[in-house]
């Protein structure tokens, strides 16, 4: 008998025993559902200044200025103040009032606790879940089909690296950051540590470890800026509480409250031996992502108000009938920033909700940052977000029997004001954040859709598409994409690794500009020095589909109707790449000549190694170090330079070496 | 299972959010063959379910973790044998002898009765080693990585085993 035979008749055999009960999904669904009990929150009183109240304030302010009598020389002075001021608040009130109206197809406010109430308790209620059609298709496990990463070609001018960006000028939290003289770094999740690097000598000079009462919480990624670390810290609670609203259910029964909050806290290291904690602000949910745009952060949490624990709905369902029950009951599933309930003008509602899954977005100034400036909680999960210099967008995919499209939720970031812009819609799914990008206004995506053609398309300002070229590479799928002013860069796989350029400076009208075949595919691209592009990605061998081993490639773009790839490298000891899934984790300096990343070996004993490469025209990729990593730091590590200096940051160990040997 | 990438994509993504009951329409996908891989690699009922159970635990609390959704059932096997491996290194050290149930599963005499009673025949690790294949679809370089031992040693210890289990089946 052959392997594949008796492959075979254990198969059978397997099919013929009966699955034992306790293990069937709606058991294991029931199991999940009582491991994590209901949280429960205090209500608290807030006053927030929704939406509809601007409108009535501008108004209000007109018409005081209007009866007011005063002075003529003084009026004419003091009046332009005030008619500029109300013109502002009626121009802030209109634009709130158009970003609602903008997204009014998906979501809409809430503008009651009540409401809030009533679409929590539907949705939570309505026990037969849709799901999305699952057709016969192979799961192909062998493409990893990841995400990219990247900044620009920025470069700063100081003479460290800075962590990898997806938008120059967009900071991303990370979980080391460095400001030339010390690197500080919360690889390890419970505290941060402090080195003070010189001339390739590093020493730990501090930790900061958080206090007793965050106790069971993760430091997640930092900021620096300034002599200011800025600290994005969640913390998972769990209470034992019991009922004492003497409901129609036993007053003594006691339930777990799991209630999970995001900090952002700040810390003063001007002097690094002793970091003092300056402020905290809060929000409600589990940090997703923040970024930092001029001199404000964005934080944002996904949050789920009661996760579905059947006693818990019994007893809302029967007990919050009455409409101020229902809207003082409402106000404990709204996300709380410092501590108090968002407005329910800010918390959009899904106008087909399947779920109680919101992303909460609030902004925090760099001069106070114990204070929230805005927040908007949205009514919709989401595959990622792309952010640029002054707009957020949020994108998530929708299936249907034959053909999936992505809704893009556009919200204009603008000195802390979180404002709704619009949404769009593209047919197919989007690879990751490159896929995206904005320029004057104008967004360009990259997708590619369920029959497996690729497409670009461009939306104006509204969300509206009006460019597009489609029918790109059918049956393939898109692994990567970059956008550099007006020409896009894509590459897309399935045998061979095509790498599109296409011309996108007529919105209205997008050209493909060249099309280069080679093997392997880059699922990362990075503008390297002038004309230049690197591709990260991995080789294939075009006959059997297999992937051989990681690959550089460098693309000369100087003509982006005839791209070609000038060198290349496959490094065979690399089977998985983690910084293809996690962008920030790439060294990517044209400015200082690194390549850095971390490389993964599956064959016999798991291994890590990073690869440090720097790029000569003539040679190629030169590999100048090899650093083998402890399995055990869960592939977090860093590198960084300052000067001629290269750093590898370890949980709990800095290495160094010099760069110019 | 063939699962529709795009759909897992989407059930991972809510799963992620902590929706349970997109973590259950994955899990639907996928559960019966692990609770074979655990029941052919433990031989006992009661404990391939406790393995299966633990694993939903450890996968849903760690679904965040999964960087490639398309990745989902590769990914939850790899917890199960983790957690069949410690399972198996846990008899090592128990004295009482387990039931097996694998290989007196049934009392006629069919030939899946047949090749699960060859089956317990095999050593741990050979039942790991075909399970593995089998029934979580990995390839020997993976079962290696598993294992951690080289993917050519896996591909001898998968022969012989095979072999042990042709022989077994025609005693």
């Amino acid at each position: 008998m052959n392997h594949e035979d008796l492959y075979e008749k254990i198969k059978q055999s397997s099919e013929e025993i009966t699955i034992p009960n306790k293990i069937k999904p709606e058991k294991m669904n029931q199991m999940l559902k009582n491991s994590q009990a209901p949280k429960k929150k205090n209500p608290l009183l807030y006053v927030a200044a929704p939406a509809l109240s601007f409108v009535v304030m501008a108004a209000l302010v007109v018409t005081v200025m209007q009866k007011n009598d005063m002075p003529s020389s003084l009026s004419n002075y003091t009046g332009s103040i005030a008619s500029n001021e109300a013109q502002v608040l009626v121009e802030k009130a209109q634009e709130i009032q158009d970003g609602i109206d903008a997204i009014s197809s998906i979501l809409y406010p809430a503008n009651s606790y009540e409401k809030l109430y009533k679409q929590t308790i539907d949705v939570a209620s309505e026990k037969e879940k849709k799901y999305y059609f699952i057709e016969e298709d192979a799961v192909n496990e062998e493409t990893l089909n990841a995400s990219g990463a990247i900044s620009d070609l920025s470069g700063t001018r100081s003479d460290f690296s800075n962590t990898n960006l997806r938008t120059e000028g967009v900071d991303e939290a990370d979980m080391v950051k460095t400001d030339g003289t010390y690197i500080y770094s919360a690889i390890d999740k419970s505290s941060i540590r402090c080195y003070k690097a010189n001339k390739g000598k590093s020493t730990l000079i501090s930790t900061i470890v958080p206090t007793p009462e965050d106790l069971g919480g993760e430091i997640k990624e930092i900021f620096l800026n300034e002599n200011r670390l800025y600290v994005i810290f969640s913390k998972y609670e769990s209470t034992l509480e019991t009922d004492k609203e003497g409901t129609s259910f036993a007053e003594d029964i006691a339930y777990v409250s799991n209630n999970v909050t995001t900090s952002l806290s700040t810390y003063d290291v001007s002097d690094p031996k002793k970091p003092v904690l300056i402020a905290t602000a809060t929000q409600d949910g589990d940090y997703y992502t923040a970024r930092k745009i001029n001199q404000t952060f964005y934080l944002i949490t996904s949050y789920y108000p009661e996760d579905g624990s059947q006693s818990f709905f019994d007893k809302i369902k029967n007990n919050f009938r009455s409409s101020s029950a229902a809207e003082k009951e409402g106000k404990n599933y709204a996300p709380k920033v410092n501590n108090e309930a968002i407005s329910p003008c800010n918390i959009f509602l899904g106008k087909e909700q399947t779920s109680n899954d919101y992303l909460v977005i609030s902004s925090i100034s760099e001069e106070k940052p114990e204070k929230i400036i805005d927040s908007k909680a949205f009514s919709t999960y989401i595959n990622n977000v792309y952010v640029s210099n002054q707009s957020l967008y949020l994108y998530y995919t929708q299936y249907s029997k034959n053909s999936s499209s992505t809704n893009i939720i556009k919200i204009n970031l603008s000195e802390g004001a979180i404002i709704p812009k619009g949404v769009g819609n593209v047919p197919g799914t989007i690879n990751d954040t490159f896929s995206l990008d904005e320029a004057e206004d104008y967004l360009r995506v990259v997708t590619t859709s369920s029959t497996q053609d690729n497409g670009l398309y461009i939306l104006n300002d509204k969300m509206k598409i009006i460019g597009k070229l489609t029918n790109l590479a059918p049956g393939e799928q898109i692994k990567s994409a970059r956008f550099m002013k007006d020409i896009g860069y894509f590459v897309t796989f399935r045998n061979m690794d095509p790498l599109f350029s296409v011309d996108v400076s007529d919105p209205k009208n997008p050209k493909l500009l060249g099309e280069l075949k080679i093997t392997g595919f880059s699922e990362y691209l990075h503008f390297f020095g002038e004309n230049q592009l690197l591709g990260v990605g991995y080789e294939v061998n075009p006959d059997t589909n297999e992937t051989v081993g990681g690959k550089l490639s460098m693309f000369d773009i100087s003509n982006p109707s005839n791209v070609t790839e000038v060198k290349k490298t496959v490094i065979k000891s690399i089977d998985e790449i983690p910084a293809l899934y996690d962008y920030k984790s790439f060294l990517v300096s044209p400015d200082k000549n690194l390549i850095g990343f971390m490389g993964t070996d599956w064959s016999g004993l798991v291994a890590d190694t990073y690869y440090l490469y720097t790029y000569q025209p003539q040679k190629g990729f030169v590999l100048k170090r090899k650093i083998p990593i402890d399995v055990c730091t869960d592939k977090k590590a860093r590198g960084i330079y300052i000067e001629d200096y290269f750093y590898l940051v370890h949980k709990d160990k800095v290495e160094s070496y010099s760069l110019s040997d | 299972m063939r699962i529709n990438m795009e759909a897992t994509t989407n059930l991972v993504q809510q799963a992620k959010n902590g929706d349970v009951d997109a973590f259950s329409k994955l899990y639907s996908f996928v559960y019966e063959d692990l609770y074979r891989f655990a029941f052919y690699t433990l031989k006992n009922q009661e404990d391939a379910c406790d393995t299966v159970s633990d694993t939903v635990l450890a996968a849903f609390s760690q679904i965040k973790k999964l960087r490639d959704p398309s990745l989902f059932k590769h990914w939850i096997f790899k917890i199960l044998s983790n957690q069949c491996k410690r399972k198996l290194k846990e008899y090592t050290k128990k004295t009482v002898e387990l039931p097996d149930d694998l290989g007196s599963y049934e009392q006629d005499f069919t030939e899946g009765c047949q090749l699960r009673m060859a089956f317990t025949t095999l050593s741990s690790e050979e039942r790991l080693i075909l399970s593995l294949h089998q029934f979580a679809g990995y390839n020997s370089k993976e079962i290696g990585s598993i294992l951690h031992m080289p993917s050519a040693t896996v591909r001898t210890k998968e022969h012989r085993a095979l072999k042990k289990l042709e022989q077994a089946m025609h005693e």
